[in-house]
C-alpha cells in the first residue's frame, strides 16, 4: 500500500513553444544525419574505422602518383584519369560496406515509420541519404584530386608553367568526379533499398562487381571467344562503366584492354548503359522507398 | 547434432537468398555454354585454345569470384545471423560440448554450397570441354575443396565479427586477386592458389594454362585440409570462450 | 495450465551439500563500465527473487550464472560447477534469457523438440507433450512461431526450458508480454516447481509479480548486491526508517495520545480522512498496545495496515539510499 499523500513533478511532459522550421530544415537533418551515419561519428572508434580506410586508402594514390610523377624518366606519367580508374575500384567497394549502413538499419529497426510520420516523405528520406553518401564520396574523390594535381604541380619543377598548360584539368576532373561518385553511389544504395540485412547488401554489390569484371575480362581476353561482340561483351565490367565517361572527359586513351574494346563503340553507347545503369537503379531506390510508404 | 544440422539447413537455404545463389550457380553454366556456341571452329577446339580459355575463365569467374562469395556469404550467415538474433543461446545452453555446435554449422554449410557450386563447375566443364570427364572431376574436387577451406574459416570469421562478411569480400578481392597476383609467396596462404593447385594437379593436360602460376598440388591439397582443420579447430575455441549475447 | 500428472520430482538435490547456486566476489566490466561490482551470495532450492530496476546489472549477473558470460573477476557456480567449462550442468538447468527471439519458422511443436533433442531426451514424445500442456499451448503446437503473440511465445520458450525436467531454473524476465490471466498460471506452476525441492532463480523489475512468489530475493542496484535475504526481513534489518501503520478507527484521536503516552510510537499523524498513521521503531510492542488500548478506551478497530510491508517500499528505500 502506498501512503494517501501523492507529489506530482512535472519533470516529463512539457510543452514546445519554440518555432517550427519547414521541410527544408527537416530534409537538411536528415542530410545530416546521413553524413555522420556513414562517417560513424559520435558512434565510438569502431564505426569509423571504414570512413577512416577509404579517406586513407583514397589518398595514397594520389600521393602515390605524385612521387611516380616527380621521378624524372618515369614511364608512366600518371594522370588525374588514371586516378579515377584506382579510386573508383576502391570507392565501389567502400559504398558497398557503407551505404547499407545508412538504409538497412532503419527498415529492420521499424525505425523509417517514425522518419515518415514527421513532415517528410518517403522520396525526402532516401533523396537525404543519398545526398549525404554523394556528398561524401564527392568530398573525397575531389581532395584526391587535389592533392594529385598539386602533387603534379610540384613534381614537374614550374608550377606556374604547369597551371597555364594543365589548368583545364580542374574543370574535366570536376565532372569526372560527379560521373565516378554518381555511379558508386546511386548502384549500391539501391541495392541496400532491396534487403534489410546490411551484410547482404554489401555481398551482392561487391560479388556483382567481381562476378562482371571476372565475366568480361575473361570473355574478351582471348579476342577469339567474342569476335566482333567483343566491344559489346567488354560493357558487361561494371566496375569500368564511370571510367569510360572520365576517359572520355579527359580525352584519355586509357590502355586496358575492356577500355579499348569499348572505345570501339560509338561514344554513345558508353553514355547510354552508363546512364541506364545509373538512373535506372536511381529510379528502382525511388520507387522502392515509394512502396514502402503504402506498406507501413 | 543432427537438429543443430536440420536448423541451420533451414535457416540458410531460405528463399530469397537461396535464389540469388542458385543464380551464381547457373551462370557458369551459361557463359560456357555461350562460349561453346559462339565458337563453332574445331580447329580452335584441337589447338587447344579452349582448354586455355576455359582455364583462365573458370579460374576468374567462379574459382575466384562466386565460389568465394557463395562460400563466405553461407559461412558467416551460420553465425552472425544467430548472433544478430539474439538466438545463439538456444544452441550453446544445451549440454553439448562446443564442436558439437560448430561442427553441424559447418557441414551445412558445405552441404548447401558444396553440391551447388561442384554441380556447377563440372556441368559448366562438361559444357564447354566437350564431355571431358576427368576436367569436370577436377573443377569439381577443386571447388569441393575450396569451399570446405572457404567455409571454415568464415564460421570463425563469423564469431569473431559482426562484419565478416564484408571483411571477407575485401580479403577474397585484394589478398587473394591482386596482391596473390602479384606477391608470389602470398599464394600460399590463399584458398583460390589452393583450389587452382589442386585442378591443376588432377588435370595438368586441360589446365595447363595455369601451370605458370599454381603452386604445387600437395600444397593445395594440405593447404585445403590444414585451413578446415585450423579454422574449425579455432572457431570451436572462440565459441567456448566468447561472451554470448 | 493444466496440471500434468506424472512429473517426476527432481533427483539428487538431497546430496548437495553446498548451495545451488552460489557467487563469489563476481564482478564484470565492459571497457570502463561496471556491470556487476563484486557480488557474493548464495542460492539454495526454493523460489529467489533477483530484482533491481533496469540497468543494475541483472542480467549480466544472469548470464554470468549461465555461463554465457566469463566473470572479469571472481567465481559463479552453478550445481557446484563453473558451468562455462561443464556443460552437462545443463542437463539439470534450464534457462531462459531476456531475449524474446525465436526460430518463427519453427512450429510450437517444433522448437520445443529442437529443445528436447539437444538435450537427449528419449524418449521424445511424452516430454514434449507434458511441456507443452504445461505451457497450454497444445492447441496452437502446430502453427509457426512468428504467427504467436508475444505471451504465447514467451510460453513455448518457457515449455522448451522445461522440457527436460530440470532441478534449477533461470529466468530472466519470464513475465514480458504476458496478460494478468497467464501470470497467474506461471505463478501457480512456480510454486508447483518450488514445492518439488527446484531451484528457481526468477529476475525482474516487477515487483508485484515477485512480491507473491520469491521467499527470498538478491536486490540489485547499480551493480552491486544492496540487500540479499527475506524481504521482510529486510525491511526489519532496516531500522533507520521506523515502521509506518494505517490504522483506521472510530476515535483516532484518542487513539494517538493514548499510544503516544506509551513509549513503543515515535509520532502519529492524523489524516484528513481520518485515518490515523503511526510511526514506530518497535512494531511488536504497538501491536500488542493497539487492542490493549482500544479496549481500555472504548475506541473500535475498524482496519490496521502496514504500509512498508511491500518490497516496493523496501525497493524504493534502498535505491535511494
Amino acid at each position: 500500500m502506498t501512503e494517501t499523500r501523492a507529489d506530482i513533478f512535472d519533470l516529463g511532459y512539457q510543452r514546445y513553444e519554440g518555432p517550427r522550421e519547414g521541410r527544408m530544415r527537416a530534409r537538411q537533418a536528415l542530410w545530416k544525419n546521413g553524413l555522420r551515419t556513414a562517417l560513424g561519428l559520435g558512434r565510438g572508434a569502431q564505426a569509423k574505422i571504414l570512413p577512416v580506410l577509404l579517406f586513407v586508402a583514397v589518398v595514397i594514390p594520389a600521393v602515390a602518383f605524385s612521387f611516380i610523377a616527380s621521378q624524372s624518366g618515369a614511364e608512366f606519367v600518371p594522370g588525374h584519369a588514371d586516378y579515377y580508374q584506382v579510386v573508383s575500384v576502391i570507392l565501389f567497394v567502400f559504398a558497398a560496406i557503407i551505404s547499407p549502413e545508412l538504409l538497412c538499419p532503419d527498415r529492420r529497426d521499424g525505425v523509417i515509420s517514425l522518419y515518415l510520420v514527421r513532415p517528410l516523405t518517403t522520396t525526402d528520406y532516401v533523396a537525404g541519404r543519398w545526398l549525404a553518401f554523394f556528398s561524401i564520396t564527392l568530398a573525397i574523390v575531389y581532395f584526391g584530386q587535389v592533392i594529385l594535381f598539386l602533387g603534379l604541380m610540384l613534381a614537374t619543377g614550374n608550377p606556374v608553367d604547369y597551371i597555364l598548360d594543365n589548368w583545364l584539368d580542374i574543370p574535366r576532373f570536376l565532372g569526372a568526379g560527379l560521373v565516378v561518385a554518381l555511379f558508386t553511389t546511386t548502384l549500391p544504395m539501391a541495392v541496400s533499398a532491396f534487403t534489410t540485412r546490411r551484410a547482404y547488401a554489401a555481398a551482392f554489390v561487391i560479388g556483382l562487381f567481381i562476378v562482371s569484371t571476372a565475366v568480361a575480362r575473361a570473355l574478351t581476353d582471348d579476342n577469339s571467344v567474342a569476335g566482333d561482340a567483343a566491344k559489346w561483351v567488354a560493357l558487361i565490367d561494371l566496375g569500368s562503366v564511370p571510367i569510360h565517361l572520365s576517359d572520355m572527359i579527359f580525352n584519355h586513351e586509357n590502355s586496358s584492354h575492356i577500355a579499348q574494346l569499348v572505345r570501339e563503340l560509338p561514344a554513345v553507347v558508353p553514355v547510354a548503359w552508363y546512364v541506364l545503369l545509373t538512373a535506372g537503379p536511381g529510379f528502382l531506390l525511388w520507387w522502392r522507398y515509394r512502396k514502402m510508404r503504402t506498406e507501413t | 547434432m543432427g537438429p543443430i544440422f536440420r536448423l541451420s539447413l533451414r535457416q540458410l537455404a531460405r528463399g530469397r537468398r537461396l535464389l540469388v545463389i542458385l543464380a551464381l550457380a547457373i551462370l557458369p553454366i551459361v557463359i560456357a555454354a555461350i562460349v561453346s556456341a559462339s565458337v563453332g571452329n574445331d580447329d580452335w577446339r584441337d589447338a587447344g585454345s579452349v582448354n586455355n580459355l576455359w582455364a583462365n575463365l573458370a579460374d576468374a569467374m567462379l574459382v575466384a569470384a562466386i565460389l568465394p562469395i557463395v562460400a563466405i556469404a553461407l559461412a558467416t550467415a551460420a553465425f552472425v545471423e544467430e548472433l544478430e538474433d539474439r538466438t545463439l543461446g538456444y544452441l550453446v545452453l544445451k549440454p553439448l560440448s562446443r564442436w558439437r555446435i560448430v561442427l553441424p554449422k559447418l557441414l551445412a554449410v558445405i552441404t548447401i554450397a558444396g553440391p551447388l557450386l561442384v554441380v556447377s563447375g563440372a556441368a559448366a566443364t562438361l559444357v564447354i570441354l566437350d564431355g571431358s570427364l576427368q576436367a569436370a572431376v577436377a573443377i569439381g574436387i577443386a571447388v569441393f575443396g575450396g569451399v570446405a577451406a572457404y567455409a571454415a574459416i568464415f564460421i570463425w570469421a563469423g564469431l569473431v565479427s559482426s562484419r565478416a562478411l564484408a571483411f571477407g569480400l575485401i580479403y577474397v578481392f585484394l589478398w587473394e586477386g591482386l596482391l596473390s597476383t602479384f606477391l608470389g609467396g602470398v599464394r600460399y596462404f590463399s584458398v583460390r592458389a589452393y583450389s587452382l593447385a589442386i585442378l591443376h594437379g588432377i588435370d595438368g593436360n586441360h589446365f595447363e594454362a595455369l601451370s605458370g602460376r599454381v603452386i604445387e598440388f600437395p600444397a593445395g591439397i594440405a593447404g585445403v585440409v590444414a585451413v578446415t582443420v585450423v579454422f574449425f579447430l579455432l572457431a570451436v575455441r572462440r565459441l567456448q570462450r566468447m561472451d554470448v549475447p | 495450465m493444466t496440471m500434468a500428472s506424472d512429473m517426476h520430482p527432481p533427483t539428487s538435490q538431497k546430496d548437495m551439500t553446498g548451495p545451488v547456486i552460489e557467487a563469489r566476489g563476481a564482478s564484470k566490466w565492459f571497457g570502463s563500465v561496471v556491470a556487476v561490482n563484486d557480488v557474493s551470495f548464495q542460492v539454495y532450492p526454493g523460489i529467489t527473487g533477483l530484482l533491481g530496476p533496469n540497468g543494475a546489472g541483472k542480467t549480466t549477473l544472469l548470464h554470468m550464472i549461465a555461463g554465457l558470460t566469463q566473470p572479469s573477476e571472481g567465481e559463479v557456480s552453478l550445481l557446484g560447477k563453473s558451468p562455462r567449462d561443464h556443460f552437462l550442468v545443463y542437463r539439470r538447468v534450464g534457462i531462459m534469457s531476456e531475449h524474446e527471439s525465436i526460430y518463427g519458422f519453427y512450429t510450437g511443436r517444433e522448437f520445443v523438440e529442437f529443445s528436447a533433442r539437444l538435450h537427449g531426451l528419449n524418449p521424445l514424445t511424452p516430454a514434449v507433450d507434458r511441456a507443452i500442456e504445461m505451457s497450454g499451448l497444445t492447441d496452437s503446437q502446430d502453427r509457426p512461431i512468428h504467427t504467436y503473440s508475444r505471451g504465447m511465445r514467451q510460453r513455448i520458450r518457457l515449455a522448451a526450458t522445461l522440457v527436460h525436467d530440470p532441478e534449477v531454473l533461470l529466468l530472466d524476465e519470464p513475465l514480458n508480454g504476458t496478460d494478468p490471466r497467464q501470470r497467474i498460471e506461471f505463478q501457480d506452476l512456480m510454486r508447483r516447481f518450488a514445492g518439488e525441492g527446484r531451484t528457481i532463480l526468477i529476475s525482474s523489475h516487477i515487483l508485484e509479480e515477485i512480491e507473491v512468489l520469491a521467499e527470498r530475493i538478491l536486490l540489485m542496484v547499480g551493480a552491486k548486491l544492496a540487500a540479499a535475504g527475506d524481504f521482510r526481513a529486510i525491511r526489519s534489518k532496516l531500522n533507520e526508517r521506523p515502521y509506518r501503520v494505517r490504522l483506521v478507527c472510530d476515535n483516532p484521536r484518542s487513539m494517538a495520545s493514548a499510544l503516544i503516552r506509551t513509549d513503543a510510537v515515535d509520532s502519529t499523524t492524523i489524516e484528513t480522512d481520518g485515518s490515523l498513521i503511526i510511526l514506530s521503531h518497535q512494531v511488536d510492542a504497538v501491536q500488542r498496545h493497539i487492542p490493549r488500548l482500544a479496549q481500555e478506551q472504548g475506541i473500535r478497530l475498524l482496519r490496521m495496515e502496514p504500509l512498508d510491508e511491500s518490497l516496493e517500499s523496501v525497493f524504493s528505500y534502498i535505491v535511494e539510499r
